[in-house]
């Protein structure tokens, strides 16, 4: 029971859960107060110090992940209210606007692995940015010495698509991203144009082209453009994506006749 | 820094080849779906276009001779600018639309996402409708299973009739079964023919828009929205067009008497035309008796008044 001084506004929170990786999901909603500046990690950080359903009952904290608390890391995106958002910079005054009465709920992101409760396994993210070298080659047993300059304006199309956290919204939101299949994603397509034009990265561009018309690449976007929406950092992405096209037609071109 | 260029460039080449075969092909694929596409997208916008001229049935007639003049050549080109691309397109389409997708455009309503649900949608609506309008209306539909069999059932098909082009499309959209144009069948063809001819206007025009994005053509995003409102404008244009062409032949379509098949004695196949191409009729000594029908023009000319007069 909530005292009457904090029982001013409180909000039902619908939470679906999942022990193990293998075991069936369950929903439990919890009946949380509530503060102007509510969050929605916040909502989750006060029910582990008090996890008790809105039914009376003892249960495990919800599991879920958060780091930064200022939507740079990525760690605690889920799907909130039937969209993927980041728990820490989604605000609970929004979301009752958006709709009002209803209940908050809450799921891990679904297409990835789930480990437990709200925190999914994201590696595929990571294996896929090492299928497309997704790095510059740095001083190895020598000093390579300091590398070639970067002009403002190239820099000025760089530094947006550099803010990448690997969320993965981006795939969460996309239909022709699913758990069965190996599409990259527009994420990794925007990391390869990004790599493509760093002038150290350049010289692996024809690999990763290679990847990114192989099987699982640029021939399964649908441009739904879903990605673009909702990433958090505002990333070119559909911009990548056409530059990817582009890059695919004049590579496979290239390759047809001097390869 | 030459040094660590040439130290990537080796280690590309050592690179293990995570581009399998498989993955190439489908690249191939996609691309030529897209032309495909793109060829059989310029076939509609002609066939509304020349569909739209049913508003007067005399000029319709006029265009279908022109068609039809082509004679043996029409199988050739019929199979090699619209059928092989279709045939393609479809088989790829329907593979892209089944092909593991989850479509969510409840939770992300995002006009993109409608549209990328809509290209899905209208594609099957499209696999429907095209079933339909070639059995029916086609002689390479179910007329051609009535030309190697000889089943009665099909004795009616094709119900398209290049020398009564107006009176039977009117027939064969607005009054398939039977005079009341208020029978239910009829009602459901009538609105069939309009939803499929939307829907290959949407899919057309979308369609025109996301291979520019496939190929590269419109990279930044003020590119794509330019190239959209492009589309758009011909979505529009082509949705007048298709709409004008529609009530052409339903709600301003006006029955009237077609000549019984067997009217010259001749067989069903003569008003046909020469229209089976030379291997065809080679391959089906069947057919090349009826490929030297009389011309289209005589054809109308000999029909006079039983055709549509307008
Ligand atoms: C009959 C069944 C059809 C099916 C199942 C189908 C399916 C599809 C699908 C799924 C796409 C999206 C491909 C992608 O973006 O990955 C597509 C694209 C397209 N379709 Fe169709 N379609 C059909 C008929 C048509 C027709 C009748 C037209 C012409 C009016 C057409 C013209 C196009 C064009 C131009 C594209 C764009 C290709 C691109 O994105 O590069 N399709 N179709
Ligand atoms: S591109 Fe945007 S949405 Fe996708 S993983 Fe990176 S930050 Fe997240
Ligand atoms: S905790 Fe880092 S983005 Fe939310």
């Amino acid at each position: 029971m909530i005292s009457p001084a904090e029982s001013t506004k409180s909000i039902r929170l619908e939470i679906l859960r999942q022990d193990t990786p293998s075991s069936q999901g369950y929903w439990q909603t919890f009946d949380v107060p509530i503060t102007p500046a509510s969050n929605v990690t916040s909502l989750l950080r006060t029910i582990s110090g008090r996890p008790v359903t809105s039914d009376g009952r003892n249960v495990a904290p919800p599991a879920y992940e958060a780091s930064c608390l200022e939507e740079v890391c990525g760690s605690c995106t889920m799907v909130i209210n039937g969209r993927v958002r980041q728990a820490c910079s989604t605000l609970v005054r929004r979301l009752m606007a958006e709709s009002p009465g209803s209940p908050i709920t809450i799921e891990p992101m679904t297409k990835f692995p789930v480990i437990r409760d709200l925190i999914v396994d994201r590696s595929r993210m990571f294996e896929n940015l090492k299928r497309i070298k997704a790095w510059i080659p740095i001083d190895g047993s020598f000093n390579l010495g300091a590398g070639p300059k970067i002009t403002p304006e190239q820099q000025h199309t760089m530094y947006p698509l550099s803010r990448c956290m690997s969320c993965g919204s981006c795939l969460e939101a996309c239909p022709q991203f699913t758990r069965d299949n190996h599409f990259l994603g527009a994420q990794i397509f925007s990391m390869a144009r990004y790599y493509n034009m760093h002038p150290n990265g350049k010289p692996d561009a024809d690999a990763r082209m290679e990847v990114l018309m192989g099987d699982g690449g640029i021939t399964d976007c649908g441009n739904s453009q879903n990605c673009v929406r909702v990433c958090p950092k505002d990333i070119p992405l559909t911009e990548s994506i056409g530059v990817i096209g582009r890059s695919a037609t004049v590579y496979s071109i290239k390759k047809f006749f001097s390869k | 820094m030459t040094s660590a260029m040439e130290g990537t460039s080796a280690n590309a080449s050592v690179a293990p080849d995570y581009s399998s075969r498989r993955g190439q092909i489908h690249f191939w694929l996609r691309r030529i779906h897209s032309l495909a596409g793109l060829a059989f997208g310029g076939f509609v916008a002609v066939h509304l276009m020349i569909n739209a001229t049913g508003i007067n049935g005399v000029m319709y007639q006029q265009e279908v001779n022109k068609i039809h003049d082509l004679g043996p050549n029409l199988a050739f080109v019929e199979f090699t600018f619209i059928f092989l691309p279709l045939l393609i397109h479809v088989l790829y389409g329907l593979y892209a639309t089944g092909a593991g997708a989850r479509w969510n455009a409840v939770h992300y309503n995002y006009g993109g996402n409608v549209r990328y649900t809509l290209q899905r949608v209208t594609g099957l609506i499209l696999l429907v409708f095209l079933a339909y309008h070639l059995a029916t209306l086609h002689r390479w539909g179910l007329a051609l299973i009535y030309d190697l069999t000889h089943w009665r059932a099909l004795s009616s098909f094709p119900w398209f009739r290049p020398h009564f082009a107006y009176a039977s499309t009117v027939d064969a959209i607005k009054t398939p079964y039977g005079k009341n144009p208020w029978f239910w069948a009829n009602i459901i063809s009538v609105v069939l023919y309009l939803l499929g001819v939307w829907a290959a206007v949407f899919h057309m025009a979308n369609g025109l828009w996301t291979a520019a994005i496939a190929w590269g053509l419109t990279v930044t995003a003020s590119a794509q929205k330019r190239w959209g409102n492009v589309c758009l404008a011909v979505g529009i244009v082509f949705a007048i067009v298709g709409t004008i062409a529609w009530a052409s032949f339903t709600i301003l379509g006006h029955p009237a008497p077609l000549p019984p098949r067997h009217a010259h004695g001749h067989g069903t196949m003569v008003e046909r035309g020469p229209v089976y191409s030379a291997p065809l009729r080679r391959a089906i000594p069947q057919l090349s008796a009826y490929s030297y029908g009389i011309s289209a023009r005589t054809a109308i000319e000999t029909a006079g008044a039983a055709g549509r007069p307008v």
